[in-house]
């Protein structure tokens, strides 16, 4: 898995049969994390293998949502990794954060 | 007997204003939810730049909602000029919870108040901050206090990863006990030096014995799970679905198109970093600067070549990719967005109901008076609901830390009760059906036994509140007392005035405004 575009980290290229895993750390809040992969709900672990052909591309949905009333030290980190090599962070979501439901897209460029 | 007649006049005067929308010429005729995403993405980019966040940071807003904003620009463009539902008729979504109960659960103190003595001053002033830092305390600054909040929990957790679901299930008892200290600042550029046991004002102790509010529990827990999940994965699997099919459908038709648009959003990072290069704040109208740029290339790139009449510049769309997003995708979005907002009125009526299960909690606080003497109080409090009634009970005790004995003290202060019922019923003047406002009343009272007085104080107050016209309400009480503090006499006192509640005024009229 690599990341084609520097200044965005939602937006992968990916090999057919690498499997991709989100890796979330939770803090202060419970867990209230959804993914939705091409319009499948994603469960944990969080992982999902490349099935679709080059040039095409999986979507992957998210929302990260707080306990009401949680203080704004409450976060979510996000990590993804490739099985066949690359580990991106996202921005951190947080209580204040604007978005907290980012889309990724994983482009498969191979084979 | 002295009888005593007030009229209060109350205004809840709120932030308001009012939003005039003009026709935006950077998109012109822009969708609602498009424009919302795209202010989201600039509010996250003004965040990164407030903080002095990496280049990345600062662009990364962008590529978050780019999915989204692709889609909802090729339904708008899409959308035939007689449809009657389309992309327009999309409500901006709100994440469930976020403008629920803002309430914080009850803070709690760092156990170790008032032990400074036993730890050199300069540590302990570090790591209160780390602790402050990590959110283990809360620290709060009101005029010349400053106050700290916490619990044994927040600081067993910073020891072992933070407050992680794990450490929230395993220490449970913990989270039960909190506590808070008040402490005199001397030096109003750094409060925190002034935590030491001569600055100490007061502190406290309480421990939860029964009940459980806190939007963490289990039940509430369970409950989300049950209730709201179901309606955020259906909107995010119309979402990635909705992407997933019309993102494919467009490469099968033109393999180069998310290459060229790549590009473009690229170009469009860059330009927003460009921009925010120097900037330690972005003002409302550099905000306004790079929503204009975001939606320039929406318009630019996506919705004029579709709906331009110039073949030059024409991009056809396959009539596949417009059948499924104007027949499903916006139907389907249009649905689950008015599930959330029915989801995100049920999560308020939960939580108010949530909010009012028994709780018993034992509470101790030392108030440390320098002029007068100080002392202990020792507390039950009880708050619940016996329908129809809200019920709050509290009984205590306090004792002197040194009594004064020239003073006629002895080491038992004073006994004290008190009990508050409250309920609500339909207003018989509601102006029509619609018309949900609740006439309020409550009866409270209050008994205490001074020991060196040896005064048995008794006060009973009822209230009754009549909403009169929209956002007008009429407050009436009477209370009774048979002394005051000073005066060995009854006393009976009536109070009526008028309530008029502007936040609630100017909410209906922005209503009004709305298209």
């Amino acid at each position: 898995m690599t990341q084609p575009d520097p200044l965005d980290p939602y937006d992968y290229d990916v090999t057919k049969a690498e499997s991709v895993q989100f890796i979330i750390t939770t803090q202060g809040t419970a867990p209230h994390i959804h993914l939705v992969l091409d319009g499948k709900p994603l469960p944990p672990p969080y992982v999902f293998p490349v099935t679709k052909p080059k040039p095409q591309i999986h979507v992957v949905a998210s929302e990260f949502n707080f306990d009401p009333g949680v203080p704004s030290s409450a976060y979510y980190d996000i990590r993804l990794t490739g099985s066949l090599g690359g580990n991106f962070s996202v921005p951190r979501i947080t209580p204040d954060s604007a978005v907290k439901d980012p889309g990724f897209s994983f482009g498969v460029i191979a084979p | 007997m002295r009888t005593a007649l007030g009229i209060v006049f109350v205004m809840y005067l709120g932030l308001f204003g009012t939003q005039a929308k003009a026709q935006n010429a950077a998109y012109p005729n822009v969708p609602a939810v498009i424009e919302a995403r795209v202010n989201a993405a600039v509010k996250d980019i003004a965040a990164a730049v407030a903080r002095k966040a990496e280049d990345r940071d600062v662009a990364a807003p962008i590529g978050s909602v780019w999915n989204d904003l692709i889609l909802y620009t090729f339904a708008h463009a899409v959308a035939p000029d007689n449809a009657k539902v389309t992309i327009r008729n999309l409500t901006v979504y709100r994440y469930l919870g976020e403008t629920a109960r803002t309430d914080k659960q009850q803070g709690s103190v760092p156990a170790g108040t008032g032990s400074t003595t036993l730890v050199e001053k300069a540590g302990l002033t570090t790591f209160l901050g780390y602790a402050i830092e990590h959110g283990a305390i809360q620290e709060s600054v009101s005029g010349s206090t400053v106050t700290l909040r916490g619990s044994p929990y927040g600081l067993f957790s910073l020891a072992s990863g933070g407050d992680t679901p794990e450490n929230y299930e395993n220490y449970g008892l913990w989270r039960r006990i909190n506590g808070s200290a008040s402490f005199n600042i001397e030096n109003p550029s750094q409060p925190l030096q002034s935590v030491n046991q001569k600055q100490l004002a007061n502190y406290s102790i309480s421990a939860g014995i029964y009940g459980d509010r806190s939007t963490r529990s289990k039940r509430f827990q369970k409950r989300w799970k049950e209730k709201y999940d179901p309606a955020i994965v259906r909107r995010l699997g119309v979402l990635s679905e909705g992407e997933s099919r019309v993102f494919n459908d467009l490469l099968a038709a033109d393999p180069e198109v998310f290459r060229r648009l790549r590009s473009v959003r690229a170009k469009l990072e860059q330009d927003v970093v460009d921009y925010c290069k120097g900037k330690t704040e972005l003002t409302d109208a550099d905000k306004q600067v790079l929503a204009d740029k975001y939606l320039h290339v929406l318009y630019d790139t996506i919705y004029d070549p579709i709906r331009t009449s110039d073949v030059s510049k024409k991009q056809d769309v396959p009539a596949g990719v417009r059948d499924y997003l104007n027949n499903t995708v916006v139907p389907s979005l249009i649905s689950a967005h008015e599930a959330l907002e029915q989801a995100q009125k049920d999560l308020d009526a939960d939580l108010a109901e949530f909010n009012k299960q028994p709780l018993l909690t034992f509470e101790y606080t030392n108030q440390r008076q320098a002029v007068v003497s100080g002392y202990s109080e020792f507390k039950l409090l009880f708050d619940g609901k016996i329908a129809p009634l809200n019920i709050t009970a509290n009984a205590g005790i306090s004792f002197y830390n040194t009594p004064n004995r020239s003073l006629n003290q002895s080491k038992t202060r004073d006994f004290f009760g008190s009990l508050e019922l409250q309920g609500s019923s339909k207003n018989p003047f509601r102006m029509n059906l619609k018309d949900l406002s609740k006439v309020t009343y409550s009866l409270s009272s209050r008994l205490e036994r001074m020991k060196e007085t040896r005064l048995n104080v008794a006060v009973v107050q009822v209230k009754v509140e009549i909403p009169v016209a929209t956002a007008l309400s009429l407050p009436l009480s009477f209370s009774y007392a048979n002394h005051t503090e000073l005066i060995k006499e009854k006393e009976i006192k009536g109070h009526f005035g008028l309530t008029l509640d502007l936040d609630k005024l100017f909410a209906i009229t922005r209503n009004l405004e709305k298209p």
